[in-house]
C-alpha cells in the first residue's frame, strides 16, 4: 500500500509539488512566527529584567516602560520612605540618534549607574557629571564606528562622546545620557519615564509597594522582577492573534488539500474500481489515499523544517528598529509543532475523499459486456 | 476423474427499476461449471450478459436466485467479505486490460496478493513465476504503456490468476486484440485450463473464440436459450 501511495504521488509530479510547496509555506511561516513571538518574549523579559532595582514605578497606562510618563518629584517622596535606599528617576525614549531613527536612549542620575548597572568600559569613562556628554553601549559604537572624543547627535542636540561600555543586555544598543539633559532632550522638563527603586530590607519589599502605592497616584508599582510578567497579557494577545492566523491558515490549507485530493480520486474512480474489483476493501483504498497524503504532509512539514531551520541559522532578525534587530532564537518544540500540523492538516484533509472514494462501487466503473 | 462443482447458480434473476418501469435483465439462470471448464456466453445486445458477469463477478446483487462458488453462497454477501471472495475466488479480465498505469507488469500481477496480505517475499516470486507462465519474463519491469495490448491482457491473465481463483470471469479478452494476438491468448487459455484446471467463464462476441470452449451458452432476453 505505501509503494502504491508513492507510485501515484510519483504519478502527479507538478500538482504535488504545488500540494508539498503549499504546505511548506504553512509550515515555514509557523516556524518563524512562531519563533518571532518566543523570540520577543524572551527577549523583552531579559531586557525588563535589566532595568535594574526591586521596585519598579511608571505610569498606569502605559504598555511599555518606555512609554512611561511621571513626575520627576515623586522621586522624591518615594526617597522618604521607609526601608528604601536608592530611588532612581529615569526617561527612557525612543530617538533620533545621529542619522538612525528609533533608537534607544536612556537618561538617568550618573550617580546612579554603578547602583543600578554592571559595565565594564571598553573605552573612555562612565558619566559623572550632569554635563552634557554622552556614553554609549558597544554594539551601537560599532554600528555607529564612533570612537571616544566623537561627538553624538540625539534629537538634533550633539554631545560629546566620553565613554563606551558594555552590559552584554540592551543596553549594548542604546545611548545613555545624564537624567536633565534627557528631560531637556526630549522636552520632558520636571517628568521621568520610569522610577527604579532598590530597598534596605528585601522582606520589606511588599510593605514599600503598598506604601508607594498610597502615597503616589496614576502610577504602577510593582516588584522589578515582574516587569516580564506584566506584559503577558500583551504577548498573549500577540500570540492568540498569531494562532488564529495559523488556524485560518491551516484551515486553507486544509481546503486547498482536500480539493486536490477529491480531484485526484475522481481522476482515479476507474482505478478505484478496478482495485476493488481485484479484492481491495474500503480499509485498503483508505491506507492508499491516507499514505499519500501522509507522505505530502511529511514531505511538506520536513521541507518547511530545512528552510525554516536554514533562515533561522542564516540569522534571521527581528528588525527592533531601522537599525537594531533582535536575532531570531531556535526553539526545537516549534519545529515538531509545525511537522505535526503538517501531517495533521494533510490528513484530516483526505478525510472527504477517502468517503468517496471508498463508495466507489466497481459495477459502474466496470461494466462488462 | 471426481468432478468438482466451483460455480452454481439456482434461479437467478435480477430486475432493474429504470423511472416506473420494472426492467428484467435475467430470468431464472441455472448454471453449473465444473472445475478446469472453459464456458463461453453468447448474445445479443441487452441479452444479460453484462448483468450476468456482474452477479457472478459479486459486482452486483441478484433480485433473487443463489450464487454459491465452491462452497460459499455470496448472493447476498456483504460488501466486505465479497471483497474477500473477489480477492481470493474470482479473477477478472477485461476488454481493455484495465491495467494501473503507473505500475510495471509484475506490481500489476502483485496487486491481487497484496489485498490478500501474501508476504511479499512469495508474492515477487508469483508474480514473476506468473508472468513467466504467460511468456512475459522479458517484461516484467515494463509499464503498461511499454506493452503491446497482447502483452498487456497476458499481464492482465497473470493478474487473474494470481489468488489461484476459482472462476476466472473474462469480458470479451480478445476483442481489442490482432488475430494473431487473439490466436495467442486463447491458446494461453487453454494451456492454463489444461495445466492448470482453471475454470474460464467468457463473454464474446467472437463465435470462433466461443468455439473452443468446452461448453457455449446462448443468452436471449436474460434466459438461457440454449446450450452446446
Amino acid at each position: 500500500m505505501l509503494n502504491m501511495a508513492f507510485q501515484n504521488i510519483s504519478r502527479r509530479v507538478f500538482r504535488n509539488v504545488l500540494t508539498v510547496t503549499g504546505l511548506a509555506i504553512f509550515v515555514i511561516i509557523f516556524i518563524l512566527v512562531s519563533s518571532v513571538i518566543l523570540t520577543a518574549q524572551e527577549g523583552i523579559a531579559e531586557s525588563l529584567s535589566n532595568l535594574g532595582g526591586e521596585i519598579t514605578i511608571w505610569s498606569q497606562d502605559a504598555l511599555l516602560p518606555f512609554l512611561g510618563n511621571i513626575p520627576e518629584n515623586h522621586t522624591h517622596l518615594v526617597r522618604e520612605m521607609a526601608y528604601v535606599r536608592n530611588v532612581s528617576p529615569q526617561i527612557t525614549s525612543v530617538s533620533r540618534v545621529d542619522t538612525e531613527d528609533f533608537r534607544l536612549t536612556l537618561g538617568l542620575n550618573p550617580s546612579d549607574i554603578p547602583v543600578f548597572y554592571t559595565y565594564t568600559m571598553v573605552e573612555g569613562t562612565m558619566l559623572n557629571t550632569n554635563e552634557s556628554k554622552a556614553v554609549i553601549g558597544y554594539l551601537f559604537a560599532d554600528f555607529l564606528k564612533k570612537k571616544v572624543g566623537y561627538n553624538i547627535t540625539i534629537n538634533g542636540q550633539t554631545l560629546p562622546l566620553v565613554g563606551i561600555y558594555k552590559t552584554d543586555t540592551w543596553l549594548d544598543n542604546v545611548v545613555i545620557v545624564p537624567f536633565g539633559v534627557a528631560q531637556e532632550i526630549f522636552t520632558l522638563t520636571g517628568r521621568a519615564s520610569i522610577i527604579i527603586v532598590t530597598i534596605t530590607d528585601p522582606a520589606k519589599i511588599n510593605l514599600v509597594i503598598d506604601e508607594i502605592r498610597k502615597e503616589l497616584q496614576n502610577v504602577s508599582v510593582f516588584k522589578s522582577q515582574d516587569v516580564a510578567a506584566r506584559l503577558a497579557p500583551l504577548m498573549n494577545s500577540v500570540t492568540w492573534m498569531s494562532y488564529t492566523l495559523f488556524t485560518i491558515a491551516g484551515i486553507a490549507c486544509f481546503f486547498g488539500i482536500t480539493n486536490v485530493v477529491t480531484t485526484g480520486v475522481f481522476e482515479r474512480t476507474r482505478e478505484i474500481g478496478i482495485l476493488k474489483a481485484l479484492g481491495a476493501k474500503g480499509t485498503d483504498v483508505t491506507k492508499m489515499i491516507m499514505y499519500e497524503s501522509a507522505a505530502l504532509g511529511t514531505f511538506g512539514g520536513f521541507l518547511g523544517c530545512i528552510v525554516s531551520s536554514f533562515l533561522l541559522l542564516q540569522g534571521l532578525s527581528i528588525p527592533l528598529t531601522s537599525t537594531t534587530a533582535m536575532r531570531m532564537l531556535i526553539f526545537p518544540e516549534i519545529f515538531l509543532y509545525g511537522l505535526v500540523s503538517s501531517i495533521a492538516i494533510s490528513i484530516l484533509a483526505t478525510i472527504y475523499p477517502v468517503w468517496r472514494a471508498v463508495r466507489v462501487r466497481p459495477r459502474e466503473v466496470l461494466q462488462f459486456g | 476423474m471426481v468432478k468438482i462443482l466451483v460455480l452454481k447458480t439456482n434461479d437467478l434473476s435480477k430486475t432493474y427499476r429504470m423511472g416506473n418501469i420494472d426492467v428484467l435483465a435475467l430470468k431464472n439462470v441455472n448454471l453449473r461449471v465444473e472445475k478446469g471448464n472453459f464456458i463461453a456466453i453468447q448474445g445479443p445486445s441487452g441479452s444479460g450478459k453484462t448483468t450476468l458477469l456482474n452477479l457472478l463477478g459479486g459486482l452486483d446483487t441478484p433480485t433473487s436466485g443463489e450464487i454459491w462458488i465452491e462452497d460459499v453462497d455470496i448472493t447476498r454477501m456483504k460488501e466486505k467479505k465479497m471483497s474477500d471472495i473477489r480477492c481470493r475466488r474470482i479473477g477478472f479480465i477485461f476488454q481493455f486490460y484495465n491495467l494501473i498505469p503507473g505500475m510495471p507488469a509484475w506490481n500489476n500481477v502483485e496487486l491481487p496478493m497484496i489485498f490478500a496480505k501474501t508476504p511479499k517475499k512469495l508474492r515477487k516470486e508469483k508474480a514473476r513465476t506468473l508472468l513467466e507462465t504467460v511468456g512475459l519474463k522479458h517484461r516484467l519491469q515494463h509499464k503498461p504503456y511499454e506493452l503491446s495490448g497482447g502483452e498487456q491482457q497476458r499481464v492482465a491473465i497473470a493478474r487473474a490468476l494470481a489468488n489461484n481463483p476459482a472462476i476466472v470471469l473474462m469480458d470479451e479478452p480478445t476483442g481489442n486484440l490482432d488475430e494473431d494476438n487473439t490466436q495467442n491468448i486463447i491458446e494461453l487459455i487453454e494451456k492454463l485450463k489444461k495445466e492448470q484446471q482453471q475454470t474460464f467463464i467468457m463473454v464474446t462476441h467472437d463465435l470462433e473464440m466461443a468455439k473452443r470452449a468446452d461448453k457455449l451458452y446462448f443468452l436471449h432476453g436474460g434466459k438461457i436459450a440454449n446450450t452446446e
